[in-house]
């Protein structure tokens, strides 16, 4: 398999190398979105909208791809960090699937704005899979739904549309 | 049987509320920590064998936040719902960590919450509907000071995380919201109520959460100063609200 010999330095495997692939706009409703937390601090899901940002390009994840072309052959891949080579052995993976990411839609409780999710496939040159999960308004992207208590319970909203892979490491919270 | 007697420190706690679940068969009690660091509460229990098969029938779980604690069963399967009547002593525990020991299908939830030293003291067991299972205090020992601390250190080390520290973007929250979250800790130290999480935020932010009362309360301190919490209670829809400088003075009940 071909490889791009810095990713191949960071020990990224090869499939997830992007090398000379193009971004792949659509995201089929089944696909599974990853985005890895650490069990230590994110240790329940009471706890889970602590790992919730759309700051910058978007909230990163990384992509399953579609049925006919797997871009993350598993979900652990998500593991893998491209900025330094480090794999996050242990960590859990928040899964959400792109249609209820799609779908979801949020109506800001005081300007009664409508808030959606958009995802964009934004591959890093060792990360094929990795995309953004952005925050939508008005049909621009943004950082955040405005005043504190609208983003907190905002991050809960979509925390809740995840769930936790890795079995034990995010219990319910009581 | 033999009494339990592992005490390490002073023991001055009591219960401070008996609920009863009736649908789920299960008991549930909180229990406040004397400011000396201190905690003390009974869980009734009377045998591990039917703990055990409480946790297999997916009903609520019967233990959690109990690291760290020395735990001692007192059991009855009496229809007394109050400590002071007569439990009949069932059975001495020692665990190294009670939760472990009393509940095995909730290690892991007992291990998440170790530094949840605070307030939260539970409970359980399975039940006859017709007579009820009492929940006792349980003999325990919880040093707040120490745990205040370590909080303390924790929230004062967010400011200096690199960034990336969440293996993605994050950056460290800022020596503001490092502030407002010590205040909040402060407040709580007062109330003998400590956090059962303290951590960063992917969002640059300090998240706290604790329980109050009968209900679990998040806070949100913002890199920009700004404040946030939301409020639980069981069954009711979550709440949230925005915090002001003058809001964050005000006593713990006031949230």
């Amino acid at each position: 398999m071909e490889e791009d010999a810095e990713c191949a330095k960071l020990k990224i495997p090869a499939r997830l190398h992007r090398l000379e692939r193009a971004e792949i706009s659509e995201f089929e409703e089944s696909e599974e979105l990853y985005r890895r937390v650490d069990p230590e601090r994110i240790k329940d899901e009471g706890l889970a909208m602590a790992a919730i940002t759309f700051h910058g390009t978007g909230m990163s994840v990384n992509r399953q791809g579609p049925p006919s072309m797997r871009l993350c052959q598993y979900p652990e891949d998500v593991l893998f960090n491209t900025k330094d080579g480090k794999h996050y052995d242990g960590w859990s993976i928040l899964t959400f699937t792109a249609e209820v990411v799609k779908k979801f839609s949020w109506d800001h409780p005081a300007t009664k704005k409508q808030f959606t999710l958009e995802l964009k496939h934004a591959p890093d040159t060792c990360m094929y899979p990795h995309s953004d999960v952005r925050l939508i308004s008005e049909g621009s992207q943004r950082q955040s739904v405005g005043a504190k208590r609208f983003s907190l319970e905002f991050k809960d909203r979509v925390a809740a549309l995840a769930s936790a892979r890795k079995e034990g490491c995010l219990v319910p919270q009581d | 049987m033999s009494v339990a007697t592992q005490q390490r420190s002073p023991i001055t706690a009591k219960a401070e509320q008996w609920d009863v679940f009736d649908n789920w068969d299960v008991f549930f009690t909180r229990v406040r920590a004397s400011a000396h660091g201190s905690l003390s509460t009974n869980i009734g229990v009377s045998s591990e064998e039917e703990i055990k098969t409480e946790n297999t029938e997916n009903r609520l779980p019967t233990i959690f936040y109990l690291s760290d604690f020395y735990a001692f069963g007192y059991g009855s399967t009496s229809p007394a719902k109050s400590p002071t009547d007569n439990p009949e002593l069932v059975e001495e525990r020692s665990p190294e960590h009670a939760a472990e020991f009393f509940a095995p299908a909730y290690t892991y939830r007992s291990y998440s919450v170790n530094a949840s030293l605070c307030c939260e003291v539970s409970f359980g067991t399975s039940t006859d509907t017709a007579t009820g299972v009492v929940l006792y205090p349980l003999t325990g020992t919880v040093n707040l000071s120490e745990g205040f601390a370590k909080f303390r250190d924790q929230i004062g080390s967010f400011e200096h995380l690199p960034e990336g520290w969440d293996s993605y973007d994050a950056k460290a929250p800022t020596k503001e919201a490092v502030s407002k979250a010590l205040r909040l800790l402060d407040k709580l130290k007062e109330e003998d109520c400590l956090p059962n999480a303290v951590i960063p935020t992917s969002d640059s932010s300090i998240l706290v959460r604790y329980v109050y009362g009968e209900r679990t309360f998040r806070w949100e301190f913002y890199s920009d100063g700004e404040v946030a919490y939301s409020r639980d209670i069981n069954g009711a829809p979550r709440e949230y609200f925005d915090v002001t400088d003058e809001k964050l003075e005000l006593p713990l009940i006031s949230f």
